[in-house]
């Protein structure tokens, strides 16, 4: 469908606004035909490294390649870009069918070409009964889809995808995350997708970055991303941990009674004391034990697994594990804790108290073990 | 509205003595609006009655076949529409691409221009003429000559209603995404600006098209100033032998400028009803 899906490489962008740094030497590059998922707090500088992409902003420093051609100081027109906004951004005064000819109507595609182009990209996005309604008449999934649907319409070389999910209900949102990951694994355009929810990212990216105060702090694929994250931040930001003390030793640290090897030997803290282990409530493993130093306090059931809250040396706990086991531990029964991986992260331990601390966006608040 | 007369309706089944006050509240207002409609509504009633009668003859358009008999008042007529057609297209094609930069460019500049746009009300006209005559007499001494000198002024004249009109079309409108949006699939920005930012702007076109027009049709100081011959100096200048001519002749053009200002209430409404109605 697509001519041809174009690697993407910036290279050492920075980007100022009055005088405060929002993009700090950024390097980011994208295999052809791949959707990665830029992930990050909100601010972070996720839509300005998109718009230095797109050619919407000019970095202060730095070069922006699209197919191996340098397109730093290219305009927006020149590049082969598709862009969804994260706004809604249709001509109102077009209807669906007239905003995805648009861009062909700009090359100068014949009526009838540009009327058949249209209704084939509606029907991809499921919308091809609604190809003369204006944006008004559609709710906000629908109108996402024709922006999309227009975006595509150009055949761009790259497409550029702006949170744009965010507006939309969680399960109109869930519906659309699958639909633009099979739209692009059938056109094989390369796609940016900015987004700030981490289930987002990992579901739908072949590759993830996750971004944080202007610089890419780890890009992998999700499951490097979710099981070996290279700080404590991305591990926290892309899923639920437990943060529990550790002691450093010869060959590791020491966790719920096991040596562990440490798995962020260039970012882990130096000092032996004052240290916790990241530890994924998957990861922990429950035993009914009398003589256990862990109570459980509840259960809460999430589908397939459910999640166990342990009252452990005054702190909670959350442990993950099949819901069909769950039902083994009934509130104030007594467990023991240990864990199920052979390497963990470490971090500093968190000195603010739990409930001043701010929780990460997207995970429950979970408590640590002093 | 609907509103108003749902919260109203319990009133009605309220304590009478609530009742009562009510009911004395609304033949206040009644007096009061009966009043001010009366204040606003009887000169103009009483300038048509002079303007359209003779002692004695009831109706009658005489006095203002008379004072216009051996005119050239379609000159006048002409040249003051040829103005306001010329000063609100130039307003236009200047103030549009203007501000569009300003608010996809510069952004920060607006506070300063929507400041600047209000001068014109605080300069005087004779303080612009007297100024302008000064300048020109010394660069470019013809120029204050042709009829068509007055368009500048009348931009200038109109600019803070323009502005603010034009401005708020373009507020309402997320331009900044509509803008990127039409780059992205390969729009020159005059290719943006024709298929995107005007169809999306017709009702401010419209507004401002109208006030402007409405402001030049009624404009006299700075033509007689100038010694130009425009319809309202030619209606001041019968005015002075004829006087119900010349009360015939304004309550015509207040007639005319409130058509236009339904024109503008209907369209903008129009607009509001068709955004609040889809979805
Ligand atoms: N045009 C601009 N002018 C000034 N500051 C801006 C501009 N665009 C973005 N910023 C600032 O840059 C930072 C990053 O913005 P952005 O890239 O939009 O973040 P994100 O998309 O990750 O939420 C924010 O602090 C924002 O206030
Ligand atoms: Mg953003």
């Amino acid at each position: 469908m697509t001519r041809d899906s174009a690697e993407v490489v910036l290279s050492s962008i920075s980007k100022s606004y009055a005088g405060k740094k929002v993009l700090d030497n950024l390097d980011l590059s994208m295999k052809p035909g791949e959707l990665l998922a830029l992930l990050g707090p909100s601010g972070c500088g996720k839509t300005t490294t998109l718009r230095v992409l797109a050619g919407m902003e000019t970095p202060d420093a730095g070069s922006v390649h699209i197919g191996g051609a340098d397109m730093t100081h290219a305009p927006v027109r020149g590049r082969g870009i598709g862009i969804v906004f994260q706004s809604y951004s249709l001509f109102p005064h077009m209807s669906a069918a007239q905003n995805v000819a648009y861009g062909l109507r700009l090359a100068g595609a014949s009526k009838s070409r540009r009327g058949a182009r249209a209704a084939e990209l509606l029907e991809m996005v499921g919308l091809a009964e609604h190809a003369q309604k204006h944006p008004g008449q559609l709710s906000g999934g629908q109108q996402q889809r024709v922006a999309l649907a227009r975006a595509l319409a150009i055949e761009p070389r790259v497409l550029l995808l702006d949170e744009p999910l965010s507006a939309l209900d969680a399960q109109v949102r869930v519906h659309l995350r699958e639909e633009i990951k099979r739209i692009q694994l059938q056109s094989g355009t390369t796609t940016l997708l900015v987004t700030h929810d981490q289930e987002e990212a990992l579901t739908i990216g072949d590759r993830v970055g996750v971004m944080l105060g202007g610089q890419i702090e780890q890009l992998g694929t999700p499951e490097q991303l979710y099981c070996t994250p290279r700080t404590a931040f991305i591990s926290e930001f892309v899923g639920a941990v437990n943060r529990i003390s550790a002691t450093a030793t010869t060959g590791g640290v020491q966790v719920l009674g096991k040596l562990l090897k440490i798995s962020n030997p260039q970012t882990a803290p130096a000092s032996a004391t004052g240290l916790e282990a990241l530890v994924r409530p998957e990861d922990l493993v429950l035993r009914a034990d009398a003589a256990g130093a862990g109570i459980v306090e509840s259960a809460v059931l999430r589908g397939a697994h459910s999640s166990i809250m342990l009252d452990y040396q005054g702190r909670t706990l959350r442990v993950d594990l099949p819901t069909h086991e769950a039902a083994a531990f009934a509130p104030a029964c007594r467990v023991s804790v240990s864990v199920r991986t052979g390497a963990v992260l470490i971090d500093s331990a968190k000195t603010a108290a739990p409930a001043a601390a701010p929780a990460p966006l997207h995970h429950p608040a979970l408590g640590r073990i002093a | 509205m609907a509103l108003l007369e749902r919260t109203a309706a319990p009133a009605v089944q309220a304590p009478a003595k609530a009742a009562e006050r009510a009911s004395a509240g609304d033949i206040l207002r009644t007096v009061i609006i009966a009043a001010a409609l009366l204040m606003f509504f009887l000169p103009l009633v009483a300038t048509a009655i002079f303007g359209f009668s003779l002692p004695g003859q009831g109706f009658t358009l005489d006095p203002l076949r008379e004072a216009l008999a051996g005119t050239t008042i379609g000159a006048q007529l002409l040249n003051t529409l040829n103005l306001a057609m010329l000063s609100t297209a130039g307003s236009l094609v200047l103030l549009v691409p203007t501000l569009l930069f300003l608010h996809l460019k510069a952004p920060g500049l607006l506070r300063f221009t929507e400041w600047l746009s209000v001068v014109p009300y605080v300069v005087p006209g004779i303080a612009l003429v007297a100024g302008a005559n000064l300048f020109f007499r010394a660069v470019a001494p013809g120029f204050m000559v042709s009829l068509y000198s007055l368009v500048p002024f009348y931009m200038v004249l109109t600019l803070p209603l323009v502005y603010r009109s034009l401005d708020a079309g373009i507020r309402a409108l997320d331009l900044r995404t509509l803008w990127a949006a039409s780059e992205s699939l390969g729009a020159k920005p005059w290719q943006s600006i024709v298929h995107v930012v005007l169809p999306n702007l017709r009702g401010a076109l419209l507004g401002a098209s109208l006030l402007s027009c409405a402001m030049v049709l009624g404009e006299y100081a700075i033509a007689a100033l100038l010694l130009h011959s425009t319809f309202p100096v030619f209606m001041v200048q019968v005015g002075m032998n004829e006087p119900r001519a010349a009360a015939a002749l304004s309550f015509l053009t207040i007639l005319a400028t409130w058509l236009l200002l339904a024109v503008l209430a209907r369209s903008g409404s129009g607009k509001t009803t068709a955004k609040g109605g889809s979805r």
